[in-house]
């Protein structure tokens, strides 16, 4: 063969078809057996430098590999964790909003929605919601919503109230909020808020009262009205 | 507010001019007890039913001089701004000619519809069946 300027290596094509059989194991995460194949031969050449130069490539690839996937199960463990977490705030939340709006039958044809913490856009509508289903369904005359266990009121939650008794009126029964706090009286006051269609009471107690007062004068007043019709038949 | 407030207004406009074009012919049968009127809407009320409700229920409560109208509208599902106002406007109507008028059985989600849209129906009474109406109207 005729000299050029290039020199040449000669290779025996068994140690070019074992390195090609390695990057083959490689391609398929064989580093191992890969790494077992080139370092097979013994010979000290040029070729051998090619040998080392590509274990070492695959050893680098291999451990990159190994980390990666250790990478991924911690983060798949992780997202596992994230997922059962978000599921136990759902169910959390789907039973506080059950608990949020208890309806107790105080009296016949009275009902009591005592309201605790906060009010906001979503829960006064489910309340609302409950509220009047309730009164339909046990055909009520009244509604005493007791806001006890509110600490601070802003309009917002004002308005959502006298949304509700309004709705409540619609429906031919009365609402009567009960319980206002001398903290939220003075807030009230102060930002100006409207509640002259709301009547107000300073307990569940003297709600109760109200209605029963109101009941005994419907009583004596339908009493005296037959009382007269009689007289007049 | 604004926006699903448009909306509605902008349904009910259709639904008016869809119900005008129906040559459909429906009449609401209104009962007498004693000397109250009474409506019982089993249908939707649509607008072309509730003007001919109005019209022809001001001429009973003259012809039978009634103490008292009462509608129920407790198979009524939809209300709308346009038919509030009609209520509205048979409350105004029957109390001048010294009638009291009551709506009985108003559906919660209709409730909370007339609230959320800030409509008013002011110029009625409501009751929540027709036996406590019944007995308020007795008590007049």
């Amino acid at each position: 063969m005729a000299q050029t300027d290039v020199p040449h290596v000669s290779v025996a094509s068994e140690r070019l078809q074992l390195v090609i059989e390695a990057l083959s194991y490689a391609s398929v995460d064989e580093f191992d057996s890969c790494l077992s194949l080139l370092q097979r031969s013994n010979e000290k050449d040029e070729f051998s430098e090619l040998e080392t130069a590509f274990s070492i490539f695959v050893r680098e690839l291999g451990e990159a590999k190994a980390e990666l996937n250790r990478a991924l199960t911690q983060q798949e463990a992780a997202n596992r964790e994230l997922e059962a977490k978000l599921e136990t705030i759902e169910m959390q939340q789907a039973a506080i909003r059950e608990l949020s709006t208890p309806i107790i039958e105080v009296w016949a044809g009275v009902l009591c929605l005592p309201v605790v913490g906060v009010v906001d856009s979503q829960r006064s509508a489910e309340m609302t919601e409950t509220l009047l289903e309730t009164i339909v369904a046990k055909q009520a005359r009244m509604a005493i919503v007791d806001i006890t266990g509110i600490d601070v009121m802003d309009t917002k939650t004002a308005d959502h109230f006298i949304k509700m008794a309004r709705a409540v009126r619609l429906l031919g029964a009365e609402c009567i909020v009960s319980g206002i706090n001398p903290g939220i009286a003075q807030t009230l006051t102060h930002i100006g808020v409207d509640l002259t269609g709301v009547r107000t009471l300073r307990s569940l107690r003297d709600a109760l009262q109200l209605y029963l007062r109101e009941t005994e004068q419907l009583v004596v007043q339908q009493k005296s009205h037959f009382a007269r019709r009689e007289s007049e038949i | 507010m604004g926006a699903p407030l448009e909306c509605v207004v902008s349904d009910c406009r259709s639904h008016h001019d869809l119900v005008i074009g129906e040559p459909v012919e429906q009449e609401l049968p209104i009962i007498q007890i004693r000397n109250c009127l009474l409506v019982s809407i089993q249908t939707e009320l649509h607008d072309r039913l509730a003007l001919d409700l109005q019209a022809s229920l001001m001429e009973r409560v003259r012809t039978v001089n009634a103490r008292g109208v009462i509608l129920d509208v407790s198979a009524v599902e939809v209300i709308d701004s346009y038919i509030t106002r009609i209520l509205n406007d048979i409350g105004k109507s029957v109390r001048f000619m010294g009638a009291e008028c009551y709506i009985v059985g108003i559906r919660p989600a209709v409730a909370m519809t007339l609230i959320e849209m800030g409509v008013e129906l002011d110029s009625v009474h409501t009751a929540l069946n027709l036996d406590l109406a019944l007995e308020r109207l007795e008590l007049l």
